[in-house]
């Protein structure tokens, strides 16, 4: 059987977090952390995932290893569903996907050393703990993320914050998963060593042909390392193109006032440029706007005299067609402002 | 020529450790002059917090002290006065904003009673008065409904909000210098527009100087007028903000620029890290703390540690092998 296209199929994702619910207390409201989320990662493809705090960014990426359990919807890894499988059936599916997580102070056990950190996943996958030419698969794992292979009998807490998501990225690798959830790998990082870590991720996907999903915050990091991206608001993706057609011509008002919103270091450009400044803040998820969750800050819906379908009905993914794939936004005027 | 508001000179300050001794900031320099904006940028580690903790006698006084060094503002010196005396500056014609405002604000006091209480303890005002000014601080500083707000306690408000509610606290005496550190970290880009708007409008209205610390170049750039880039506790290049942005000479500075990734050029296919990473403060290489991570880097600057100086007009650089060539720019504009 030939290999399916799409490493992860995610469609109409849903999660969604109990408030007040106890051992004999129903929920009363739920914050809406995801709501009605579909999107497509194919092999060896990077896609980027962005948007504010809140929008529910890192929960998409928590359900797709089933740490937060959806609500509603589909996941397919490599054509198998994700959702609903009894957790002792997850393992060959947890193998085709790893995680590499924002903190790498935290997300490492100070007490076992790098060997026991790496050997552990392969343990638990039943794989062999040397390479088929006899090579000792953790020092291949460190030489691969550029650390010194003697470095395994090392504690963490005797690394940098760089050199700790190095061994958080290894420890991803060891399982040879297919694609990879970044979620914020590099915002607890030094500026000037944030650009390795970017570059390391660069050329293993060169090399080993993995899938990233990289959820971060920083527009410019995502433009840089994304084939495709995906922008959140509140819970929902607003806006998916190629990385250069999104940038290039942002389509929703939402990602337009993001991009505009990145200062860059350079004072001409800086002073020059128009921002879009968005007024108000992220509405709360447990009180989900109707119609269009950006409607309450629009500055395209203030625009056109706050036309009613906003408030009133959620838009539909629109496709337009570009060279580089197909641009999908979810707003009822972005492509026809009259 | 007229006396600058603050000028700090050669400016030390160590902390005890159980390693020793721990020179964090190592000889700082820089003036700002009224109504002028300056940004200390550096890494985590490179002491820009610290010394504008130690300005206005914040440093925690058990394990921290300034060793070397004057702090005048106004002409007065502000190094080695009394805590008393340190009181009434501070609050008072200095302020400072801080990073996150969920910690830095009082979660059992509400709003109004954190900003009255500071303006109380610098003017002569009752209760009442006091509230009245809170709740025009909060409208200065464009928080909605302030007259509601200012009765709320910080949980009630979100991150853009606390951050307003901050800034009217530190506008409350009519400071004539601002120390604003990090004051967008904590928060997402679309709220730091807003917030970045709102201190660069105030600053202009109220004619403060303003001292921003920040890691992010691009957020220097639109707002402040000079520039100080500080690593391993000492500045290693000072200029105006434009002109350092397009023309750095420093490799460290050139180096920061290159590996950021930016949406203001096309997307290039690698970045350029520096490499390795910032040096241990206990245990910073004796010449040029950057030279083991320099490309330009000699014998030279192993062993000799490299000042400030003025290599081009209104241009400060400690550096043996400045770049001092515009064709470094043109490289990076590639």
């Amino acid at each position: 059987m030939s290999k399916k296209e799409n490493i992860l199929v995610v469609d109409k994702l849903s999660v969604r977090f109990p408030i007040g619910a106890g051992l004999l207390k129903r929920a009363k409201k739920y914050v809406r952390a995801v709501n009605d989320v579909s999107f497509t990662i194919s092999r060896g493809e990077t896609l980027g995932l962005v948007g504010e705090s809140g929008s529910g960014k890192t929960t998409v990426g928590r359900a797709i290893v089933r740490v937060n359990d959806p609500h509603q919807g589909s996941i397919l890894i490599d054509g198998s569903e994700v959702v609903g499988v009894k957790p002792g059936q997850m393992r060959p599916l947890r193998r085709k996907v790893q995680m590499v997580f924002q903190d790498p102070y935290s997300s490492l056990d100070p007490r076992q050393t790098i060997r026991h950190i790496l050997t552990e996943p392969l343990k638990t996958h039943n794989l062999p703990l040397k390479t088929a030419d006899g090579k000792d698969r953790v020092e291949e794992l460190l030489t691969l993320v550029g650390l010194d292979p003697k470095f395994a009998t090392r504690y963490p807490h005797q690394f940098s914050g760089g050199q700790r998501q190095r061994i958080g990225i290894a420890r991803a690798l060891a399982v040879e998963p297919e694609l990879i959830i970044c979620d914020e790998p590099i915002s607890a990082l030094d500026v000037s060593v944030q650009a390795q870590v970017v570059n390391l991720l660069e050329s293993l996907k060169k090399s080993l042909g993995i899938a990233f999903l990289f959820i971060a915050h920083d527009l410019a990091v995502v433009r840089h390392i994304s084939d495709r991206v995906a922008v959140m608001y509140l819970g929902g993706i607003v806006e998916i193109a190629s990385s250069n057609e999104l940038y290039e011509n942002p389509k929703h008002p939402y990602t337009q006032a993001l991009l505009s919103a990145v200062p860059v270091p350079d004072s001409d450009v800086e002073k020059n440029r128009k921002r879009i400044i968005l007024t108000g803040d992220i509405p709360s998820p447990t009180n989900m706007p109707t119609g269009c969750a950006f409607h309450t800050r629009c500055p395209l819906r203030a625009k056109l005299g706050n036309p009613e379908i906003c408030s009133t009905t959620k838009p539909e993914f629109q496709n337009v067609p570009t060279q580089d794939g197909v641009h999908q936004v979810s707003c009822h005027f972005a492509l026809d402002p009259k | 020529m007229s006396e600058p508001l603050l000028e700090v000179r050669d400016l030390r300050v160590e902390f005890n450790s159980s390693q020793g001794h721990v020179s964090a900031v190592r000889g700082l320099s820089y003036t700002v002059n009224e109504g002028e904006s300056m940004a200390l940028v550096g890494e985590s580690g490179s002491g820009k917090s610290v010394s504008a903790l130690a300005l206005i006698g914040l440093l925690p006084k058990r394990t921290s002290k300034i060793t070397a060094g004057s702090v005048k503002f106004r002409g007065k010196e502000l190094v080695g006065l009394s805590e008393k005396e340190l009181q009434k500056i501070r609050g008072g014609s200095i302020s400072m904003i801080f990073q996150d405002p969920l910690s830095s604000l009082n979660p059992v006091l509400t709003v109004g009673q954190q900003i009255t209480e500071q303006i109380r303890a610098h003017e002569k005002v009752d209760k009442k008065q006091a509230l009245n000014r809170a709740v025009e601080l909060l409208d200065l500083v464009g928080i909605p409904s302030a007259k509601e707000r200012v009765l709320q306690y910080p949980h009630q408000l979100s991150g853009g909000m606390r951050q307003r509610a901050m800034i009217a606290m530190a506008l409350s005496s009519k400071p004539s210098l601002l120390l604003a550190d990090e004051p967008t970290t904590a928060l997402d880009v679309t709220i730091q527009a807003q917030i970045l708007e709102l201190l660069a409008n105030l600053q202009k209205e109220l004619k403060m100087s303003l001292i921003l610390i920040t890691h992010d170049l691009g957020v220097v750039a639109g707002f402040t007028e000079k520039l100080t880039v500080m690593y391993s506790g000492n500045a290693v290049e000072q200029g105006r903000t434009a002109d350092l942005l397009a023309n750095p000479q420093h490799p460290y500075t050139s180096g920061l620029l290159r590996s950021i990734p930016r949406l203001d050029r096309p997307r290039t296919s690698e970045l350029k890290p520096i490499p390795g990473m910032a040096p241990d403060m206990s245990r910073i290489p004796v010449g040029c703390a950057f030279a083991p991570r320099c490309e330009l880097a000699t014998d030279k600057c192993a062993n000799e540690k490299p000042l400030l100086e003025e290599i081009l007009r209104g241009r400060q650089v400690a550096c043996w092998h400045p770049q001092n060539n515009s064709s470094t720019h043109e490289s990076l504009a590639r």
